[in-house]
């Protein structure tokens, strides 16, 4: 039995801390929350146990830690987690810069720890399905990837992600999911160049990018972000020699629920996805499968270091409008310094 | 009024003939073109006189306006010929391959007195004019971003010549929705970034993939697919789609997005079948109303030219690789 801690009790802290739970070798020993009533929320429900103090909690007997607090916050709890030797899962992005990224990467190491991020699309079953199709090469050379994901802007409670100095917005939230995705497809990117409302009054309300990536293979591809749109949806096509794959988020929701109102206006229809495991099941499922037979993440923390490199360039492609360019898969440094330091 | 049709090298010559046969009052009189086969077969389809010498039809002094669908280099020997024979010319986009032939070109009709029409039939579709109204209204607040996409398939013939098109896909599909977002939003496009390349038509001297980045005057951020990127089984030939994105919301048009689903057996297995009337119809209308009323045609020579400055700016661009001011980066 693996026993856990998951730290920060928002709604991802919630999400993965469920998940945990329905898994029926791991127990989730402590939830921590600066907010000793949300802690209490899900412990209660889960069974846990609840404490303000992140310490009590990674020291509480457990043999890992789900990150899951602010962005900003991530170094601080998995440099904690990893000086007193538990292993680390932590939410994406892996973090707001590429040094707390870094320093994450480098000090579950040196304690001698495993630490994987949650770049959860690699365990959704269309993203999956995708993939297997490109490595079937019956798409023949890959030319033109077209990916989008869009949603409304987060709700005014959880504030943090308002501020681009803590959450780098919506391109580095909600994006680094696609790009993530494409390295895991193609490889190493060559060069970014990104259009969007990141440094305008419009962020968060109606934060929207316009990124390309051309990647080390010739690929060239266009990813959307929004924080600007009224629902949810995810689509992806890619374009070989010899055909196309495509998943068109908003026509494959398979459950649909019509709620007439009092005028059609009023109205409300509801799309849902449906699998008999959520992603993020899966996703937990994979970190403790690979914990016990000590074989690599599919993504382990460098991973989610390269994933933010790509969010942060196209960050910086919006600020100075060029484009950035990556020499052996990897961003210079000096390419993506931020005038105004993240939080 | 009598009009002639210089050369059915481009596909859209035949949605033009059925559509002057559908005005009042209208008459195809004439078509050249230099291959004899084709000239044969237009003539037996769409009826006038057939010539294989282009400079036989401007000679007849009947013959009032021509619609030019030459391959995209041979645009401005044509119509600065029509011109100079007081013909009125609608030419097909991209009005030419080169700034100096497009300026030649306005600058030659503007001489002889001629109007001038760039070939832009989305600018009357519709779901385009709608989105136009509905912008202008308010609807989404203020416009901030654009994602267009104008995919196809390869057309294959002198569309993958670089000597007779003037480049590949980007110089096929960038105008339409350049034109757009000039017409939409009233501004210029002032900065071009692109990514080009050709992997999906390996064997070809042009490009098949690009994805273009447009800046406007007015500040807004637009990207758009221009790709030969729909294999040719696709149920359709392409598409156009605009989506903008507002400070108060998110318009999303199709601008061929009015079909049938048609499934058959026997013949290509799932096709679509647009049962909307598109944009061929009015702007052909739209030409022959500007040459009976004197009016300025809807769609000018110049508007031609600067959706074509879009496309060669994409193209110095990615040789570039670095975004470039439009058209400056053309000039000297």
């Amino acid at each position: 039995m693996t026993r856990v801690a998951v730290i920060g009790a928002g709604v991802m802290g919630a999400v993965q801390a469920r998940a945990c739970a329905e898994l029926p070798d791991v127990t989730v020993a402590w939830i921590a929350d600066q907010d000793m009533a949300r802690a209490e929320a899900v412990a209660g429900e889960l069974g846990a146990r609840a404490t303000t103090d992140n310490l009590t909690a990674i020291t509480g007997d457990v043999d890992a830690v789900i990150v899951t607090v602010p962005t900003p916050f991530h170094r601080t709890v998995t440099e904690l987690a990893a000086a007193h030797g538990k292993h680390v899962f932590c939410e994406k992005p892996i973090a707001r810069t590429l040094d707390d990224a870094e320093a994450m990467v480098a000090a579950c190491e040196r304690a001698g720890v495993r630490f994987m991020v949650g770049h959860v699309c690699r365990f959704f079953p269309e993203f999956v399905k995708i993939r297997d199709v490109l490595q079937t090469g019956t798409l023949g050379q890959i030319g033109l990837v077209r990916a989008s994901r869009v949603s409304a802007h987060p709700p005014a409670e959880r504030g943090w992600f308002a501020s681009l100095a803590a959450s780098g917005g919506m391109i580095v939230d909600l994006m680094i999911h696609d790009f993530d995705t494409l390295r895991w497809y193609f490889g190493d990117v060559e060069r970014v160049f990104a259009h969007g409302l990141s440094y305008t009054p419009y962020q968060p309300t109606s934060d929207y990018a316009l990124v390309v990536l051309r990647f080390a293979n010739g690929v060239i591809a266009h990813v959307e972000g929004s924080w600007a749109h009224g629902s949810w949806r995810t689509a992806m096509e890619i374009v070989g020699e010899h055909g196309i794959v495509r998943h068109a988020g908003d026509g494959t929701a398979p459950i649909q629920v019509e709620r007439p109102g009092p005028t059609v206006q009023e109205s409300v229809v509801a799309r849902y996805a449906a699998a008999n495991e959520s992603p993020y099941q899966t996703e937990l499922r994979h970190f403790f499968a690979r914990l016990a037979d000590g074989t690599p993440f599919e993504t382990e923390g460098r991973e989610g270091v390269r994933a933010l490199e790509i969010a942060l360039a196209a960050l910086a492609s919006v600020r100075t409008g060029r484009p950035i360019q990556f020499v052996d898969g990897r961003v210079r440094p000096d390419e993506i310094r931020e005038e105004v330091p993240a939080a | 009024m009598k009009v002639g049709i210089i050369s059915f090298a481009h596909g859209h010559a035949n949605g033009n003939a059925r559509c002057l046969a559908q005005l009042p009052d209208v008459e195809l009189a004439a078509i050249a073109d230099c291959d004899e086969a084709r000239l044969a077969d237009a003539v037996d389809r769409f009826g006038g006189d057939a010539y294989t010498d282009y400079r036989d039809l401007l000679a007849r002094s009947d013959i009032e306006a021509v619609l030019v669908t030459s391959p995209n280099a041979e645009h401005a020997e044509h119509v600065i010929a029509a011109a100079k024979s007081k013909k009125h010319v609608l030419c097909e986009k991209p009005i030419a391959t080169t700034r100096a032939d497009g300026m030649a070109m306005v600058a030659a009709c503007r001489e002889h007195g001629v109007k001038f029409q760039t070939a832009f039939p989305v600018r009357f579709s519709a779901p385009a004019v709608a989105l136009r109204r509905m912008v202008r209204e308010g609807a989404i607040g203020t416009p901030l971003a654009v994602k267009a996409t104008n995919p196809g398939s390869y057309p294959g013939g002198w569309f993958g010549d670089p000597e007779l098109a003037g480049g590949g896909a980007v110089m096929d599909h960038t105008v339409h929705v350049a034109d757009l977002l000039r017409w939409i939003f009233e501004a210029e496009i002032t900065r071009v970034y692109a990514e080009i390349d050709t992997r999906l038509h390996s064997e070809l001297p042009v490009d098949d993939v690009a994805t273009v980045m447009l800046t406007l005057s007015n500040g807004l951020i637009v990207s758009l697919d221009p790709s030969w990127s729909r294999p040719k089984t696709w149920p359709t030939w392409g598409g156009l789609t605009m989506e903008v994105i507002g400070d108060r919301g998110v318009i999303s048009m199709d601008a061929f997005g009015q079909n049938l689903h048609l499934v058959e057996d026997r013949g290509p297995s799932h096709v679509f079948v647009p049962w909307t009337e598109g944009g061929d119809l009015p702007m052909i209308r739209g030409f022959v109303d500007a040459i009976r009323n004197d009016t300025d045609p809807p769609v000018t020579g110049e508007d031609g030219l600067r959706a074509m400055e879009v496309a060669l700016c994409a193209y110095e661009s990615a040789k570039r690789r670095e975004p470039v001011a439009c058209p400056d980066v053309l000039i000297g």
